[in-house]
């Protein structure tokens, strides 16, 4: 593989220089560079700066997927200690980039990463998150809670 | 960033996909449109694929899920959770007579000799179902369905026992109960001594077959016996790459990524431990497992793993990313129930402090699916 650099450009007009081989993790890129393969400049129009900086981050760290154990291992412990570093606002950020940028094990991780963010959120915060609107009447709302009662009750959970 | 970051349909619903049945019973108060998704079989079926196995522990007076937590991390742990009461498969409860397992997301809770009777039960729906047999001596092992015909048809695998005036004996007399039609079917088994026992605790529930390990009385080899509901056949189903085992060593078999076996053994005098697993998954024709392939996974050496023979509970564990092995038994010392998580130099052992000292357990991935 060559060590062509390609820069990327954010939709805030940051550029970053990366190796080709990087570029090509995200497939939106790898998709433009198999029909015009002389590009080394490609705008990135749906994603800010700071947030292609860690889908890079996460590329670069992905870029060769050596199948041993330990690299598998390694890589596991990597990307939780990367997630680690994000709110659930910046996690929802990533989620977008990574599907506009299609890029796959990210995806994956940041979808698993938020649904273990919001396990435990009430109904209250996942609509202020997700931006959800309540298209229940208050009737309904109120039945739907009733029947699934169980679910909001935590106060007789016994901890280990 | 006042205004929330809205995702497109597909990605909320990958995420939600993820989630514990618990968050989603919650979440059906978010919208009608996250309620209505949550009914849908395409996502219920998303839903049963990513489900991370858990244990259900029933002891005399509660049901417990047990989660195991940061799997991944360093440090993994537990989460225990008293199941709500309501809904929950209970008459009087003799322990040493229930059996709790699985087939295709429902629990199957046995409660033979003293409460008559089974239930089909899906604790994450609050939903349970009762078969009660006229004749109570009917002995149960497990349940399974015709996979070669779309719609599933429950039918539950067991025995009659017969005291028998001439020969002065017990006979057992191998049936299946249709769920549907509420009747016993006979079958006839090849061998008077087929050892139906080893059927007992531990059999495994998958493609609508039950499979169990058993011994060849004659050979000493350990073999997967299986039951073929849509032949109504008992079979020798395929060989175990642990032979030659002394006496005394046990093997646990286990279903292994949803659609293979894990072979548990120990050896009785070192208490090491080896994991085997299928090399491919195992195919729903039905046909013989002639051409099945084990790998040997792990070797546990000296581990601290308690001496597995001989609980009476069995045991229960699955292999998470084929590098760690989780575990459920009773503890050797005080015979109060643990969870064991090895993986590597990793060993943990955590003991159950809830009053939960003795219990029925099984593996059980969490799920959505509504009963029949």
């Amino acid at each position: 593989m060559s060590s062509n650099k390609i820069v990327l450009t954010s939709s805030d007009g940051e550029s970053f220089e990366v190796e080709e081989v990087v570029a090509r993790k995200l497939q939106i890129v790898g998709h433009m560079l198999e029909d015009d393969c002389v590009i080394n400049e490609i705008p990135l129009q749906n994603v800010t700066g700071d947030i292609l900086s860690m889908v890079i981050e996460y590329c670069k760290t992905h870029v060769d997927e050596e199948e041993s154990e330990e690299a598998q291992t390694k890589l596991k412990t990597w990307d939780e200690e990367f997630m680690k570093k994000f709110d659930i606002k910046t996690l929802l950020q990533i989620i977008l980039a990574a599907n506009y940028l299609n890029v796959k094990g990210l995806l994956d991780l940041v979808s698993q990463t938020i649904a273990d963010t919001i396990k435990d959120y009430t109904p209250e915060q996942i609509r202020e998150v997700f931006g959800v609107e309540n298209d229940y009447t208050e009737e309904e709302e109120a039945e739907v809670r009733k029947e699934n009662a169980w679910a909001f009750d935590e106060a007789d959970t016994p901890k280990p | 960033m006042a205004v929330p970051v809205k995702l497109p349909y597909e990605l909320e619903e990958d995420i939600l996909s993820r989630l514990p049945p618990l968050s989603l019973a919650r979440f059906r108060s978010v919208c009608k449109l996250w309620n209505d998704l949550f009914n849908e079989n395409r996502f219920i079926n998303d839903h049963f694929g990513r489900a991370r196995p858990q244990f259900i522990l029933l002891d005399n007076s509660n049901i417990y899920s047990i989660e195991i937590i940061d799997l991944d991390g360093i440090d993994p742990t537990i989460e225990l959770r008293e199941l709500a009461s309501s809904g929950i498969p209970y008459r009087e409860l003799d322990l040493d007579h229930t059996t709790i397992t699985t087939c295709d997301g429902f629990l199957f809770c046995n409660f033979f000799v003293s409460a008559k009777g089974t239930a089909l039960w899906n604790p994450w729906l609050r939903q349970v179902k009762w078969i009660e047999y006229e004749d109570k001596e009917f002995y149960v092992f497990g349940l399974g369905y015709d996979n070669t015909i779309p719609k599933k048809y429950y039918r539950i695998f067991g025995y009659f026992v017969r005291h028998r005036q001439v020969q002065r004996d017990y006979h057992q007399r191998v049936a299946i109960y249709e769920c549907v039609s509420q009747a016993f079917k006979y079958i006839d088994t090849p061998d008077e001594d087929w050892p139906i026992k080893q059927a007992t605790r531990g059999n495994v529930s998958l493609n609508g077959n039950l499979y169990w390990v058993a011994c060849n009385p004659n050979t000493h080899e350990y073999y997967i016996q299986s039951f073929d509901f849509s032949r109504d056949i008992v079979k020798a189903f395929c060989l175990t790459p642990c032979r030659k085992n002394r006496s005394r060593d046990v093997l646990f078999l286990s279903v292994f990524k949803g659609d293979g076996f894990s072979l548990l053994k120990q050896c009785y005098v070192t208490r090491s431990v080896e994991i085997w697993v299928t090399k491919k998954k195992i195919d729903t024709s039905n046909n013989g497992g002639e051409d099945i392939v084990w790998i040997n996974l792990m070797i546990l050496p000296t581990t601290n793993l308690p001496s597995l023979i001989n609980k009476f509970y069995g045991i229960s564990y699955f292999i998470y990313d084929k590098t760690t092995l989780i575990m459920c038994c009773c503890d050797d010392e005080n015979r109060a129930t643990c969870i064991y998580i090895v993986r590597g130099d990793l060993f943990k052992k955590i003991q159950i402090n809830s009053g939960v000292f003795q219990c029925c357990h099984c593996v059980y991935a969490p799920n959505l699916i509504p009963l029949l």
